[in-house]
């Protein structure tokens, strides 16, 4: 079972709280492909609540690959040293 | 020097790494200011000169060098003073900073051997920061009040590398801080390595308080930039985070106290100096410091590989299997680029080389009384570091000799109808497989009748005999030879040029000199790119296996004819497309006895701008030729420059090219022929090899 999460142009700290909520049905043993084309603003707390969710997927014993990442996303991540891009599949094996 | 209060070991381990950088700084503070006497205004080269003197003076302070400390400060401060306008750049001056960066020289080789400064050096010392400091136009009473502005402005000091590590506090995201956005100023102080987020204290999503930050982060900062700097990046999250700043030595500079006083800009006012920065940062991580004995173990091994490959490879095709033959063949193909790569990591260009002759103009010229201008051309030319290290003295010696010798002084020139300025031309370019270096001087040239007289006068040639033209010049590289009408301290004594040819022959290289009268000479040195390995053609005669060097292969040609035609002075040729070519015959040249073949190839080889032919037996292919010098037997040998052991284990001699061209302008000469002894090339046993 494929499950896909569209992630919105917004992904910061004043969206990060409702987000996670709608977030938590996608937590489960089965692959999350997420759609990561659309973000186009991203600040730290963003990348904390991606970080947090390729964690809790793993924690499920699911898998987690994040799409066509856009630039602000993955320029983001890089600043910020969170590894593996695309697929943040490195921050879910180091937490798995 | 009061390295006491320093851990002796620390000292002992990091101090030759200090002296080698701060040698590095010594050359290129050199180099500045002499190119400042062509632009003395040039504001990035003044600002380069300060920041090499700042960065000697930093490193020194780490060792607790005071001497340099305290005398490049003078310099510094001098340096600081002709940044900001306030004193222009003269001659005078100059020649003074040049002679002061001499004196740090003196200093910096004193903190590996205390007996280097002397009580002399110690008053010239003195007498020296007396005059910087007059120059800088602060008197000693002032001094003090020169200390603090030399390193308070400074934008660029040394770059240091700096290992952070920070928790942002859990309120970050509440109180309108972005971590990102403060990495981001962070990392605009200089060049951020090694980003790592930790995220193992971000809880999953069912726990996760998404207004709260849980993010901690470790890297390495490349800046210029002060500790206080880099905290005030995190001033406006300094309340709750946790910050660790660590500085990452050896090759890191602790700026002396007064540089880390606040700054007057932010780093984002300062674009430049951040580029520079960054620049500076970029050229470092580009570049590993190597020993060159492991590069040459390396390279030794390599030599090996090589020749162990070559006989695997002839067993294999011995074998007459097909997919091994096809194995061992990748192999070699793979080991001749592993080969290709790692002499290339030794080759570095001459510039190098030549431009420390710029110093040795100016100074030499003026003692002389000459006006004379260096030019180089072809610097970015790269050949092995270990023939660079071997021809600079060669080079100094004929540089010197063409300022003593060659050019006039700017009355005589006038008297000459030339331009008073003379001009020493240095380049280097690559020509078939080897460089070619030239000391091109628009002086007198060079007075054949002298050099005769001098000749016949030391019994260098029989009274009464008058040699060809070129041969006359080049008595000037016999032993024991000087035309100098005085004996001045930089040339004349006789001693050298018979060594510099020694030198460069040495290292399988050639020295000719050409002149014309009144408009100047050229000294044409060629040396091989290489001592380690070469591409090899190789070739047969009868038993005997000779390779010559790829590049100087030009094409081969077939000979069905028994004997060669001869010419009218008795050297054999061949016609080649309309043009006589001289050619060789090994048989007869080296007295081989084996039986002629009905059929022969003729090797076409270039040397310099000739060309000849070389008879041999068979052609046998490429081959990678480890080159082995030759045992002291077979030295004398001519047209032979090494030897080299093939796959089977025998062993083949590598041919001189240009010495083997001399040969073949020669008429025959009868067998047995003295230069080359019948065992010598028969020999199957290996002729001495020293590794």
């Amino acid at each position: 079972m494929t499950d896909t999460l569209k992630l919105p142009p917004e992904l910061t700290i004043y969206t990060t709280a409702q987000l996670r909520a709608q977030w938590l049905d996608c937590v489960g043993p089965s692959h999350l492909t997420v759609d990561a084309s659309a973000v186009a603003e991203v600040d730290a707390a963003g990348v904390q609540l991606l970080a947090s969710l390729a964690s809790s997927v793993a924690q499920a014993q699911g898998t987690l690959s994040l799409l066509n990442a856009s630039q602000p996303l993955a320029r983001a991540c890089l600043a910020m040293g969170v590894a593996g891009l695309p697929g943040l599949n490195d921050t879910t094996g180091a937490t798995a | 020097m009061s390295t006491a209060d320093y851990d002796d070991s620390f000292v002992a381990d990091a101090l030759p790494a200090f002296v080698s950088e701060a040698h590095e700084q010594i050359a290129a503070i050199e180099q500045l200011l002499l190119q400042l006497e062509d632009r003395p205004a040039d504001r990035e080269l003044l600002d380069a000169l300060f920041r090499c003197a700042h960065t000697v003076k930093g490193s020194a302070g780490i060792f607790g060098l005071d001497a340099v400390v305290a005398f490049t400060h003078s310099v510094e401060t001098l340096l600081d003073r002709l940044r900001e306008g306030a004193v222009v750049l003269t001659p005078a001056l100059s020649t003074l900073l040049l002679l002061a960066n001499d004196q740090i020289r003196l200093l910096v080789a004193a903190a590996q051997d205390d007996k280097a400064d002397t009580g002399a050096s110690q008053s010239q010392r003195e007498d020296l920061v007396r005059r910087l400091d007059e120059a800088a136009g602060c008197t000693p009473a002032q001094a003090p009040c020169a200390q603090p502005p030399a390193g308070q402005v400074l934008p660029a000091g040394a770059v240091r590398r700096w290992q952070l590590g920070v928790r942002f506090g859990a309120d970050t995201f509440r109180n309108g801080m972005d971590p990102l956005a403060v990495l981001g100023y962070v990392g605009g102080l200089g060049t951020v390595h090694a980003m790592r987020c930790n995220t193992a204290a971000v809880p999953d999503l069912l726990a996760l308080d998404a207004e709260t930050c849980h993010l901690a982060f470790d890297f390495m900062l490349e800046t210029a930039a002060s500790r206080e700097d880099i905290e005030a990046g995190f001033s406006f999250v300094r309340d709750d985070c946790e910050l660790s700043l660590l500085e990452v030595t050896p090759q890191a500079v602790a700026a002396p106290p007064e540089a880390d006083a606040p700054r007057k800009a932010t780093p984002r006012q300062e674009p430049r100096g951040d580029a520079t920065a960054g620049a500076a940062h970029g050229e470092e991580s580009r570049y590993i410091r190597v020993q060159a004995d492991r590069l040459d173990d390396v390279i030794n091994l390599l030599g090996e590989l090589v020749t162990a490959g070559a006989g695997a490879l002839l067993l294999a095709r011995q074998s007459r299997q097909g997919t091994l033959v096809e194995a061992n063949q990748q192999i070699t193909s793979l080991i001749e680029e592993v080969r290709n790569s790692t002499l290339q990591l030794r080759m570095v260009p001459i510039g190098e080389t030549f431009s420390r002759f710029r110093r040795v103009v100016r100074d030499t010229a003026a003692e002389l009384g000459k006006d004379v201008v260096l030019a180089i051309e072809g610097g970015d030319t790269e050949l092995d570091k270990s023939v660079v290290e071997r021809i600079a003295d060669p080079l100094m010696h004929l540089v010197r000799n063409a300022l003593d010798h060659g050019l006039e002084t700017p009355a005589q020139r006038m008297a000459a109808a030339k331009p008073a300025q003379g001009r020493l031309t240095l380049s280097a370019c690559h020509e078939s497989g080897s460089i070619l270096i030239r000391i091109i001087d628009d002086g007198r040239g060079i007075d054949r009748d002298k050099v005769l007289q001098r000749a016949w006068e030391r019994g260098l040639v029989e009274q009464g005999v008058v040699p060809p033209d070129a041969d006359i010049l080049n008595l000037i590289f016999e032993p024991g030879f000087s035309t100098a009408d005085k004996v001045t301290n930089l040339s004349g004594r006789g001693v050298g040029m018979d060594v510099v040819r020694r030198n460069i022959e040495a290292l399988r290289g050639s020295v000719t000199l050409s002149s014309q009268p009144a408009t100047g000479s050229r000294i044409d040195i060629r040396l091989p790119l290489t001592l380690a390995i070469i591409d090899g053609f190789l070739v047969g005669v009868g038993p005997s296996k000779f390779i010559f060097p790829l590049d100087a292969v030009v094409e081969v040609i077939e000979s069905a004819l028994p004997a060669l035609p001869r010419d009218a002075r008795g050297r054999n040729c061949v016609e080649l497309r309309g043009q006589m070519l001289p050619v060789v015959d090994l048989r007869t040249l080296y007295a081989l006895d084996s039986p002629a073949p009905l059929r022969s190839s003729i090797v076409v080889i270039r040397s310099a701008a000739q060309r000849y032919g070389v008879m041999v037996d068979a052609l046998l292919g490429q081959h990678q030729t480890v080159i082995k010098p030759l045992g002291r037997m077979l030295r004398s040998l001519r047209g032979i420059s090494g030897s080299s052991i093939l796959g089977s284990g025998e062993v083949a001699l590598i041919f001189d090219v240009a010495s083997l061209n001399h040969l073949a302008a020669q008429p025959l000469e009868p067998p047995g022929y003295p230069h080359a002894p019948r065992s010598a090339v028969k020999a199957r046993v290996s002729p001495s090899i020293p590794h």
